[in-house]
Parts: C-alpha cells; structure tokens; sequence
C-alpha cells in the first residue's frame, strides 16, 4: 500500500531532477478536455502522457489542460510547443499514439506529420 | 461517457474555470439506502439565478467556440435514467454545489469509474486549485487533500509528472478497495 510518506522520496528525486536544469522556461503540452474531449477518451491520454514522462524520468514538462476550443470532431486533441518552437497540433490522440508523441516529439524533438490537425481549420481535413 | 468519474471531471473543470481555489468532491455509496450520491462542491464565481436555471439547457453555454454546452445536462439525464435527480445549487461570488442522487443498483447506472485519472487531469488545470476529495461506501471513508500533500512536497509543485503519477497510482489502489468492498457489500445484502 503506497503511503503520503512516499512523498518524501519522490520530493528528493524532483528537487535533484529540477537542479539539473538549466533554463527555467519548459515544455509545454496541452490536452483538450472539454465534454467533448473527456468523452473522446481525452482523461486517458493525459494519464499516459503523466505516465510516460514520468517513466522516462523527464520533469521539465508542464503538462496542461485546457477546454474546448472548437475542433471538437479531432479530439483528443494535444498540443506541443517546445520552448522556442512553433507548437503543433495533433488531433484524435489515444494512448498509445500520446505515449510516442512523448518520445519523439516533446523528448526527440521530431514532429510526426501524420497526426497534425492543420493551422486551426477544422473544414476539410480527414 | 460510460463512468461516472468522467462526468464528475467535466463538472468539476467548471469549476475550476469559474475560478475556485478549492473543489470539493464527494463520492459515497450508501447500500442499505441502495443510492450513489455525487457532490461537487466549489467556492469559484457562482451564477445568477436566472442563469443557473437554464444551464440545464443543452443550448446554454457560456463558452464561444461553440454554441452547446452538454456537460450537466448529459450528467442530469443519466441521474434521470437511473431513477434520480441532479440539483443545482449557485451564487454569484460564493460558488455552485452541484448534487447528484440514483439508485445504486439501477441497470443503467454507470460505474464509478477511473476516480485516479479524473482526479489527476484537473491537477493540471491551469487554474492550480486545491481537492479535497471524500469516498465513502457505508462508514469507510478515505479522504484525498492535496493541502496534506503539499505540506509534504514542500517546494515542488504538484504538476512535477512523477508526483502526478504517483498521485494516481495512489488513488487508484484505495478505489480499487473500495470497488471491492462495494461488491463484497453486496453480496452480504442480497
């Protein structure tokens, strides 16, 4: 059974791993979570996101969520901007496609072309 | 959306965009009265009267990008379903009180569902209010306050990944408990 003790070890690894950083700006990735997102199955996409940064060990990412900004039939949506990057937007995100946008993208820095939603225009893409 | 746990997030997401700095959020199973009761409980904004009377409209929302909003009405037509009510309580400067009651055993009630992950989505909500959330099946109660863990985190934030990973596996083994015990409390009644 885990315990609010455990904390106490995960608070020391956090403060070694933010001591190894060298800039304060991070990583930003936002998850779209409207009704419209929550029903896509955006919660799981999130948690798998959390899960996998935290596997590979990265804390310099802010994961968000944010509400609904209209592009309703892509969702789960997920938005990355990397610290002086243009941010991309990628539409219809499971976990297992939010898991490798982790590792390519957010880690990798390779943005993955086949999942972008374009320039905020919802009309004609699909 | 097939949990309840999923309509509590979308809830309670209003409540942290109407700027609450703390939501509260209660799940209880009480047996012997065969009901689930939902509350959720913040001290953001609140709405006029006029206003929350309609919000159960589908077509009211206050958002722009669209014009339907189907958060509560879709969480009031399941309680409905389920031989139940949602009830809205709100106002303006002291925050809303959203009261969710149905029949436990109802073969259309929806499984509490995934409470961890509902409950580490809103932690990364912009808006970096504090939950204090309460499961309770009969006497058995287990309190999660993110005031408690904050005293233990000290300086790192909440959002640091590991520690929001830690939060749901933590969560998750209690309702996993409590998931049981529902269903062993069940069997002794019937």
């Amino acid at each position: 059974m885990k315990s609010i003790a455990d904390l106490k070890k995960i608070r020391e690894q956090a403060r070694h791993n933010i001591s190894l950083r060298e800039s304060g700006e991070r990583t930003q990735v936002r998850v779209y979570m409207g009704t419209c997102g929550i029903a896509a199955g955006a919660r799981q996409t999130i948690a798998a996101i959390i899960d996998e940064l935290a596997k590979q060990n990265i804390g310099d990412v802010e994961v968000l969520q944010k509400g609904c900004i209209g592009l309703c039939e892509h969702e789960p949506l997920v938005e990355v901007e990397r610290k002086g990057e243009d941010s991309v937007m990628y539409g219809h995100i499971d976990e297992e496609k939010a898991r490798r946008i982790v590792t390519r993208h957010v880690i990798d820095g390779v943005i993955l072309d086949e999942w972008v939603v374009n320039c905020g225009c919802s009309i004609g893409i699909d | 959306m097939r949990e309840l746990s999923l309509h509590i997030l979308d809830v309670a997401e209003n409540s942290l965009r109407a700027g609450a700095s703390l939501v509260e959020i209660l799940v209880e199973e009480d047996i012997v009265q065969n009901k689930v009761i939902i509350k959720i409980l913040d001290n953001g904004c609140g709405m006029e009267q006029e206003y929350a009377a309609k919000v159960l409209d589908p077509f009211i929302t206050e958002r722009t990008t669209r014009t339907v909003g189907l958060g509560l009405p879709m969480f009031a037509a399941i309680a409905t379903h389920c031989s139940g009510h949602l009830q809205l309580n709100s106002e303006p400067n002291i925050g809303t009180e959203v009261l969710v009651e149905m029949e436990r055993d109802n073969i259309d009630r929806p499984p509490i569902g995934d409470m961890a992950s509902t409950i580490v989505s809103l932690l990364c909500h912009d808006n970096p209010a504090d939950i204090l959330y309460r499961r309770v099946v009969e006497k058995d109660e287990f309190v999660f306050d993110t005031r408690e863990l904050k005293k233990q985190l000290e300086e790192i934030p909440l959002t640091e990944p590991s520690v929001l990973n830690w939060i749901r596996e933590y969560i998750f083994e209690k309702e996993d408990y409590y998931q049981r015990k529902g269903a062993s409390d069940n069997e002794i009644n019937s």
